[in-house]
């Protein structure tokens, strides 16, 4: 048994350990890390090993994991956030320049962002390259829920990136 | 249509791309060690107290339980409890 746990989470940090941080980066909000929630994500996963069925890819059941982890952190974090003093601002001395991979990269967190949580969660799966049939087993909605939901989301968040004509 | 696909083709590029402005080193072998570690004394806590409740139900449910049942149970408790020490105290011992 626990053998049989280590090697899977031996294979799925391997395998997705990338996907897994794409995810807490989207979560992220200065001054949560992502590397702190990887870390979170990594210690729940290994809590949760033991309770995994198998009825879902461990990929697709990690990236579940790890959304709930870092939605709960963002929501504890918003919560605090009624402390925190509008008044200041820290401004860095110089801003570092930002090429245009970075630019687009920013946006497209921004614009992930900006999602209604559910929303948010979908585009993540999808863009990880779940089909729609393992999104719906995840999200507890049915497949043609799913792809009507995500024909929305794609609409919302090409327009978010696109740049409006005058 | 076609602008749109393409448009898409971008986010998704930009998205495999996004997190490679990091490198993710995980001494995998050491990090399983620590997550042991770690996490063992909260599953350990976490199963004592399961183990509380059992024994407080079973109390509070004395009365109403033939001496049959009460027998099976706490065969069962016994089980439980070598299971939880087997687990725990074999994972927590020193290595090496």
């Amino acid at each position: 048994m626990q053998e049989q746990i280590e090697s899977q989470l031996k294979r799925l940090l391997n395998d997705h350990k990338q996907s897994l941080y794409r995810i807490c980066k989207v979560y992220a909000v200065n001054p949560m890390e992502p590397k702190d929630l990887f870390q979170e994500v990594i210690i729940e996963i290994w809590r949760a090993l033991p309770r995994y069925k198998e009825d879902a890819k461990l990929h697709t059941w990690a990236y579940t994991i790890a959304l709930r982890v870092c939605s709960r952190k963002k929501a504890q974090y918003d919560k605090k956030d009624n402390l925190r003093l509008n008044a200041l601002t820290v401004i860095p001395v110089s801003l570092p320049q930002e090429d245009e991979v970075q630019e687009r990269t920013k946006a497209l967190y921004q614009c992930i962002g900006h999602l209604a949580e559910k929303e948010r969660q979908l585009i993540i799966l999808h863009l990880e390259g779940l089909a729609y049939r393992d999104m719906a087993s995840v999200s507890g909605i049915t497949e043609n829920h799913v792809a009507v939901k995500m024909k929305r989301i794609r609409k919302k968040l090409l327009a978010c990136l696109t740049p409006k004509s005058k | 249509m076609e602008k749109n696909d393409q448009l898409w083709n971008t986010i998704q590029h930009v998205w495999n791309e996004s997190a490679n402005d990091v490198t993710l080193e995980l001494q995998i072998d050491e990090l399983i060690q620590e997550l042991k570690s770690k996490v063992s004394p909260w599953e350990k806590k976490w199963v004592k107290s399961d183990l509380a409740q059992i024994k407080e139900a079973i109390h509070s449910d004395k009365e109403r339980l033939s001496s049959r049942e009460k027998r099976w149970l706490a065969q069962d408790l016994q089980w439980i409890k070598k299971l939880f020490e087997k687990l725990f105290s074999k994972r927590n011992k020193p290595q090496g």
